[in-house]
């Protein structure tokens, strides 16, 4: 038995874009053409609401796309869902049919409880009145009743800061001052279910901060987020569940970081896991070296299923180079899948245990010792550089992908806090204070 | 539940009720973004109807010498001018309603049939300003008004349903084939000439006198006039065709739009 919030049932929706335009190929034919100018109009306009299954004059159907196909999900109650996907996979479509804004072509959609939807800061806000009658409009129209405004007037307006301006029309308002009114307005209004559209993408980072604490407490209250998002750092470290969309359909509805994984695997061309392999495709610098091969081994030991935490960690680069040079630096760099630098290391003139002077013709071996780099577990990417005086020589970006686990257990946790942790301990100094003796309250 | 719509639907009242909020602060919104930063305020209100009434007068009144039915063609034309203003602010608000707003149809859920009746309503005040020059009208030209001006509010109300009927069914026309913006202007002016504004429904012949009360405001307009002026007597005739045919334009406008409110956030 579940109790969902939210049950999508294989729902799908049908858009009509915009028609090609027929060529004229004689005269005769564009002046015909122009005197059934708007016939032609008032066919085209009325297919705008219609889907006929039957084509006309042999024109297809090729102006209908299905920004929805299929789609089936269910949210729980209290769940924060995050949705990701490329730009048209059908992300917003999704929010406008669960904001009952458009209605779906097939399918079905159960929902338990209010909602309301933030697809915009500020829907209606407008230029001419003031701070205090935008609250008032923007709040009824995401569904507040008059008393309900009145009730948290004065929380809205301590949350948003803009106290002293609340009766100045709205467009004396700098862009964050109004940003940050609407978000207010929108934080307070306590429906059951919440669905934010990419609302983080305006404002400074200290407003996003606020957004994600407000959206954090709102879930911690039992309410359902469901949360789209291009950011895909916060979608991991706020929802418990994230949905792919991909072409309007679900490619993947799981924890965090294997959606995230799945995001970022279907948009970056190559996939390697601890062994790397260049087939011919990396293209030699002027000094004439390419990076080979590179893996990556613990203990000696090549374990693609993954490393725990704080393991130690081998990186071997084998580079080529067909005639004699310098020994050039090397770099490795470890990235998120997100594509944040977590750390580098660097070789560096002096760092190579006295290898110096000059190198090949043929190949030659970098290796280098990680002793414990404590990662929190994760997906995490290796690109390797060969370097001269600070420019690149060689590079190749994300050639491996090291997976790091929990210290304890094989599996890894869906949520990631941060890039780092360590061994840290904790104690009260000086024990627990004694209590003279319990408050006494009424 | 959400589900795609089938067939016809009409109005769904509880959920009207339960947006009143918003109903409320939407012509609040429309009252002071008008008048906001101006001078005369609200006393645009009266201009409208004032100004054209000096207009008509001199042109229609004095120049044609159209007939008035005997009351002095300043009052004949102000009081039919009243609703008749009314009537076309109200109509051309509602029809663009829906295009003026697509911002919200497309990002907020709420029953669209607000935005057209918003506009209508928003325009009963500007209604009820104008009126008031009509009693210092009437003190001027020393016109003592009829015991039927308490049919008044049963004449607005005609007006109304006129007004949201056809102002419902052009603005989910307007949302789709925008030629209907464009062409409302100017269809209200001649629509204005197939109401009794500039001259008497005495001028026409007898036979015509019903099939032109088909025309609602035709009766409304007349029916003011009667009990402002008691220039004729009150068209009963006139006034029950009219409210038939209001009402039929009301149920037909918003179940036409109820209709297309489907495809609004697709197509505005």
């Amino acid at each position: 038995m579940t109790d969902f919030a939210i049950k999508v049932e294989e729902l799908s929706k049908r858009y009509r874009i915009g028609a090609k335009k027929r060529r004229d190929k004689s005269f005769a034919s564009a002046a015909a053409n122009a005197l059934s100018y708007p016939l032609h109009n008032l066919q085209r306009l009325r297919e705008l609401t219609s889907f006929g299954e039957h084509r006309q004059n042999g024109r297809a159907a090729s102006d209908i796309i299905w920004a929805l196909k299929d789609v089936s999900f269910e949210v729980k109650q209290g769940e924060a869902l995050g949705v990701i996907g490329r730009n048209g996979s059908g992300k917003s479509t999704l929010l406008k049919v669960l904001s009952r804004i458009t209605e779906p072509t097939e399918g079905r959609v159960l929902v338990r409880g209010s909602v309301a939807s933030l697809l915009e800061v500020g829907t209606g806000f407008h230029p001419e009145l003031t701070g205090r009658d935008n609250v008032y409009l923007n709040g009824a129209i995401l569904g507040m009743t008059k008393r309900d405004i009145d009730r948290r007037f004065d929380e809205i307006v301590a949350f948003s800061g803009v106290e002293q301006f609340i009766d100045t029309p709205v467009k004396r308002y700098s862009s964050g001052m109004k940003v940050r009114l609407a978000f207010a307005v929108a934080a307070h209004v306590e429906p059951d279910i919440l669905i934010i559209d990419e609302v983080l993408a305006v404002g400074d980072a200290e407003f996003q901060e606020k957004c994600l604490g407000k959206m954090e407490s709102v879930t911690g209250e039992g309410r359902t987020v469901v949360f789209v998002s291009h950011d895909l750092d916060a979608v991991q470290r706020f929802c418990s569940r994230v949905l792919l969309l991909a072409d309007g359909a679900v490619a993947c509805d799981d924890a965090p970081s294997k959606a995230v994984a799945k995001y970022m695997e279907t948009s970056q061309a190559m996939r390697r896991y601890s062994r790397y392999d260049a087939d011919g495709n990396s293209t030699p610098s002027e000094e004439g070296i390419q990076v080979v091969r590179a893996r990556v081994t613990s203990g000696g030991e090549f374990r693609p299923e993954g490393v725990p935490s704080g393991s130690p960690l081998e990186f071997e680069v084998t580079c080529l180079v067909p005639k004699q040079i310098q020994l050039p630096d090397f770099a490795i760099g470890i990235d998120t899948l997100t594509g944040h630098r977590v750390a580098r290391f660097f070789s560096g003139t002096g760092n190579l245990n006295g290898a110096a002077g000059r190198v090949g013709p043929g190949e030659f071996t970098y290796r280098c010792v990680v002793p414990d780099l404590k990662l929190v577990p994760d997906d995490y990417l290796v690109t390797l550089n060969a370097m001269r005086h600070g420019a690149s020589l060689a590079k190749v970006e994300h050639a491996l992908t090291i997976k790091v686990l929990d210290r304890q257990f094989s599996k890894r946790a869906g949520v990631r806090d941060g890039v780092v942790r360590a061994d840290e301990t904790w104690e009260i100094p000086g024990g627990l204070p004694v209590l003279a003796r319990q408050g006494q309250r009424d | 539940m959400i589900v795609p719509s089938r067939g016809w639907h009409f109005i769904d009242w509880q959920e009207l009720w339960r947006y009143r909020d918003l109903f409320y602060f939407l012509v609040m919104r429309g009252m002071k973004v008008r008048y906001a930063q101006s001078v005369l305020g609200v006393g645009w209100a009266v201009v409208q109807p004032v100004f054209t009434m000096v207009i008509f007068t001199v042109v229609f009144g004095t120049v044609a010498k159209v007939s008035s039915d005997g009351a002095p063609y300043a009052v004949f034309s102000y009081v039919a001018l009243v609703p008749w203003t009314y009537f076309s602010n109200a109509l051309t608000d509602a029809s663009g309603s829906l295009v003026k707003n697509s911002n919200l149809i497309s990002k907020v859920y709420f029953p669209r049939l607000i935005m057209p009746l918003s506009g209508v309503a928003g325009k009963l005040i500007d209604f009820a300003i104008a009126m008031t020059l009509v009693a210092g009208l009437m003190v001027w030209y020393r016109i003592t008004p009829t015991p039927w001006v308490g049919v008044t509010p049963f004449l607005v109300f005609l007006v109304i349903l006129t007004a949201a009927g056809m102002g419902s069914l052009l603005a989910a026309l307007a949302v789709q084939y925008r030629d209907v913006n464009y062409g409302i202007g100017f269809a209200v002016q001649m629509l204005m000439f197939a109401s009794p504004v500039v001259y008497p429904v005495s001028l026409l012949p007898e036979r015509l006198r019903l099939v032109y009360a088909l025309n609602p405001m035709s009766g409304v307009i007349e029916g003011f006039r009667a009990a402002y002026l008691g220039t004729q007597p009150m068209p009963w005739d006139m006034l029950a065709v009219g409210a038939g045919s209001a009402l039929a334009i009301a149920v037909l406008g918003v179940t036409y739009f109820r209709r297309m409110e489907r495809n609004f956030s697709d197509v505005a």
